[in-house]
Order: C-alpha cells, then sequence, then structure tokens
C-alpha cells in the first residue's frame, strides 16, 4: 500500500527509502520500474511519464529486486545475456555486455552455475549486475543489504559508492542506520502523507530526473 | 527495430528454454501418443472409420496436445518467477506477445509435425496430391491461432486463482471456430469435404489467427501489468 506521496529528485544522490513493512517502498520502486500501476496520480523519470508503459523510460532504469529475477536451470552468464537482450541489444552485444559485467562484478567463479543456487551474497551479487547491465542513470535497490556477509556488504558499499557520483541510486533497507550514513536524501514512507523536505529537513531537488507520485 | 530484436529474443530463448527442458513437448506428445494409442483400441474392429470420423478425432488430438503446448511459453515465467524480467524489456510490450505467440507456434508445429504422420499411420490413408498441401495448411494455420489464442488466454491468467482451468475452459471455446474450419478442410484434403470451399475456409482461418494476433497485440501492453 502506497499512500499519498509528492516527491522529486535529481542525480546524482542516493535516496533512501525506509518504513515499516508494508509502508510502500517495495511498491514505489516497482511503480517508478513500470511493474506495477498507480491507482492514481502520475509518475516521470527523466522527463518521461510512466503512464501506460513507456519503453523509453525503462532503458533509463535498472532494478535490483530482493529476488533475484532468474530463470532456473540457465546459467548465471546466459541470464544477464537474455537481460541484454531484453534491454534491446542484439545477440553478439549482450554476449558482450555480460562478459563485461561478469568480470566488473567478479562474477567469473559462479558463470556457468544456475542463480538460484547460488549463496545470498553471490546471488545479490549477480542481481546488481544484472541492474547495472546497461549503466543506466536511475538505479533502483530493493533490501540489497539482507543476508550479506562482510565481504558483500564492503562489494555493495563500493558499488554505491561509486554509483551516487554520477547515478540517481533509489536504495530501500529496513537497515535505518546503514542508511543513514549514506544517504543524500531521506524518505521515511511509514510517516502518514510522508512529505520528503519534511522528513529531511532539506528540500529535494527537481531537475534531470523526478518521480512524483500521488 | 528493437521490438523486433527483443520479439526475436523471447521467441528464441523461450525455444531454447523448451529444447533444454522440454516439459510442455513431452506432456503433450505423451498425452497425443496415449490419446492415439486409446482411439486405436477404442476403433479396433470398427472397420475403417469414416473421413468424418477420421477428421474429427484427428482434430481432438491437435486441439487437447496444442492446449498443453502453448500454456507452457507463459506458464514458465510465472513458475520461474521471471515474468517481470519481461516487464522491464525496453519495448513496447506487445513484442512480448509476438515473442510468445511465434514461440508457442513453432513448438506446436513441432509437436504436430510428430502427432499428424503418427495418426495418419494409425487411422487413415494420407491425403493425394493438393489434400497434402491443404492438410498442411489447415495445422499450419489452426497452429497459428493456437499460439495466438494461448498466449493471449495466459497473460490473462497470469494473476488469476484457478489458472489452469482459465486456460483450458478459455481456451477450448474460443478455438472451436478454428476448429470446426479445420476439420471441414481436412475432409476436403481427404476428397471427402462437403461444408464449405477450401479457400473460404484457408481465409478464415488466416483471419481468425489475424483477429487474436491484433487482440493479443492490443491487449497485452495492458494486461500485463498489475
Amino acid at each position: 500500500m502506497l499512500h499519498a506521496l509528492d516527491a522529486a529528485w535529481t542525480g546524482p544522490a542516493l535516496v533512501a527509502l525506509v518504513g515499516a513493512n508494508g509502508s510502500g517502498k517495495t511498491s514505489l520502486l516497482r511503480v517508478i520500474a513500470q511493474l506495477l500501476e498507480p491507482d492514481v496520480g502520475s509518475v516521470r523519470v527523466c522527463g518521461h511519464e510512466l503512464a501506460g508503459g513507456n519503453a523509453r523510460a525503462r532503458q533509463l532504469v535498472g532494478f535490483a529486486p530482493h529476488d533475484p529475477i532468474a530463470y532456473v536451470a540457465q546459467s548465471v552468464q546466459a541470464n544477464l545475456v537474455y537481460a541484454g537482450r531484453l534491454a534491446g541489444l542484439r545477440a553478439r552485444d549482450a554476449r558482450g555486455r555480460a562478459h563485461t559485467a561478469l568480470d566488473d562484478w567478479g562474477l567469473g567463479p559462479v558463470a556457468d552455475q544456475d542463480p538460484h543456487t547460488l549463496s545470498r551474497g553471490w546471488a545479490q551479487r549477480y542481481s546488481l549486475a544484472r541492474a547495472d547491465l546497461l549503466r543506466p542513470p536511475v538505479l533502483l535497490l530493493d533490501e540489497p543489504t539482507t543476508g550479506l556477509d562482510a565481504a558483500a556488504r564492503a562489494r555493495l558499499e563500493g558499488a554505491l559508492a561509486a554509483w551516487r557520483r554520477d547515478r540517481l541510486v533509489l536504495v530501500s533497507s529496513h537497515e535505518q542506520s546503514w542508511l543513514r550514513e549514506r544517504a543524500d536524501h531521506w524518505l521515511d514512507l511509514s510517516a502518514p502523507g510522508a512529505d520528503p523536505r519534511g522528513a529531511t529537513g532539506v528540500p529535494l531537488l527537481a531537475g534531470s530526473w523526478s518521480g512524483a507520485l500521488v | 527495430m528493437a521490438w523486433l530484436r527483443i520479439a526475436w529474443a523471447v521467441a528464441q530463448h523461450d525455444i531454447a528454454l523448451e529444447l533444454r527442458r522440454p516439459v510442455a513437448l513431452a506432456g503433450a506428445g505423451l498425452f497425443g501418443a496415449s490419446a492415439l494409442v486409446t482411439l486405436h483400441l477404442a476403433l479396433a474392429g470398427s472397420g475403417a472409420p469414416s473421413e468424418e470420423l477420421a477428421a474429427g478425432a484427428l482434430w481432438i488430438v491437435l486441439v487437447f496436445a496444442a492446449l498443453l503446448g502453448v500454456g507452457r511459453v507463459v506458464a514458465v515465467e510465472r513458475e520461474d518467477g521471471t515474468w517481470d524480467a519481461l516487464l522491464l524489456a525496453a519495448t513496447d510490450r506487445s513484442a512480448l506477445f509476438i515473442g510468445k505467440a511465434g514461440a508457442a507456434f513453432g513448438l506446436t508445429l513441432v509437436l504436430h509435425a510428430v502427432l499428424v504422420p503418427a495418426y495418419l499411420v494409425f487411422f487413415a490413408a494420407p491425403p493425394t496430391g493438393t489434400g497434402v498441401l491443404q492438410l498442411l495448411a489447415a495445422v499450419v494455420l489452426a497452429d497459428l491461432g493456437f499460439a495466438a489464442v494461448g498466449v493471449l488466454v495466459g497473460v490473462l491468467g497470469l494473476r488469476a486463482r484457478g489458472r489452469e482451468l482459465l486456460s483450458a475452459t478459455a481456451f477450448v471455446p474460443l478455438v472451436m471456430p478454428l476448429v470446426v474450419a479445420s476439420v471441414a478442410l481436412s475432409l476436403h484434403a481427404w476428397g471427402a469435404g462437403t461444408a464449405g470451399d477450401p479457400t473460404q475456409l484457408l481465409s478464415f482461418g488466416l483471419a481468425y489467427a489475424g483477429t487474436f494476433l491484433a487482440a493479443g497485440l492490443a491487449a497485452v501492453p495492458e494486461i500485463a501489468v498489475e
């Protein structure tokens, strides 16, 4: 359930989405990723209105859900190649991009494994590599810290530090203290009629990227 | 171009996935083989079946085998939890429908390419002359229609309760006009046709498949998202 919300953010920045279970963190990310249609209101990504589906906007957003999106009995590499093809790349380009992602994320040792057989840390790495495959300007990460050990968490923090310099990253998490140390902006969806300016005391900027939910 | 590339990628991926994990082909093939054996035993001793019975029995086997086959290309996304992967594709979502329908068409053709010759071995002498082309055209057009209807019904049922029942109960009535036309065309193939003109029946099959392809292209982008 996502209640009244009006917000706009511009990148590069890291935006923290926090709130109790059921406050709408995942729903908000799924709306921006165009996996869920809001009953009312409007959303724009880089000026593109999402109502009714917007393919151009989908090219600009990478989404890493809590449970990785992966076909059963297909390797990590094959899943990444198919993700590239669904993004519109030619087969050869998709293979090249998948190869680069395997290198960048250190996924080589598990490239031939089914993502469903991986530990949480490896699966999360695969999920982030998939979301970042086309280096989109907007990244949506749903509970990326769940179940990570220290090494996996350090890798995630490294990626977040790099992304916040040139992307707009929306991260949902229950780990408020961890997120508070890293976020540029803060949005608590538990607050009735959550107003991001009220939550942070700092006006959020509208610009090249904006999102609005009512 | 991205639309075509993505539709092609979906079709290729689904066919490759089914060849690697042949759930639909194995299930539908087993059903087809069982149906042929059952028909063979049920009709044993009654002499050679009439052309009407032979054509009707053929299409009963083909339509239910298709039902098992075409539903699989959507069901696999539900089972693997990967429908979101398709919804994130960077194109109009009508490409997903065409890709899925293309895969379902290809798989049904493969399935029927095995079942039709097997049926002819058990029950009826193969058609001759233009009859071969008429039977071939009837199967190809019917498979196109089955694929379009099957994928459309599959997407409609993605979030429905009792979706397996929905698929069966919606698919069979929807394809019934196509089955009737295909039976009539098959009778012409065996030189026993009395209903309709073969050209008209082929045109009907084409129009039927075209209608449901157009319906899927228009509807799937609207119904694909929660």
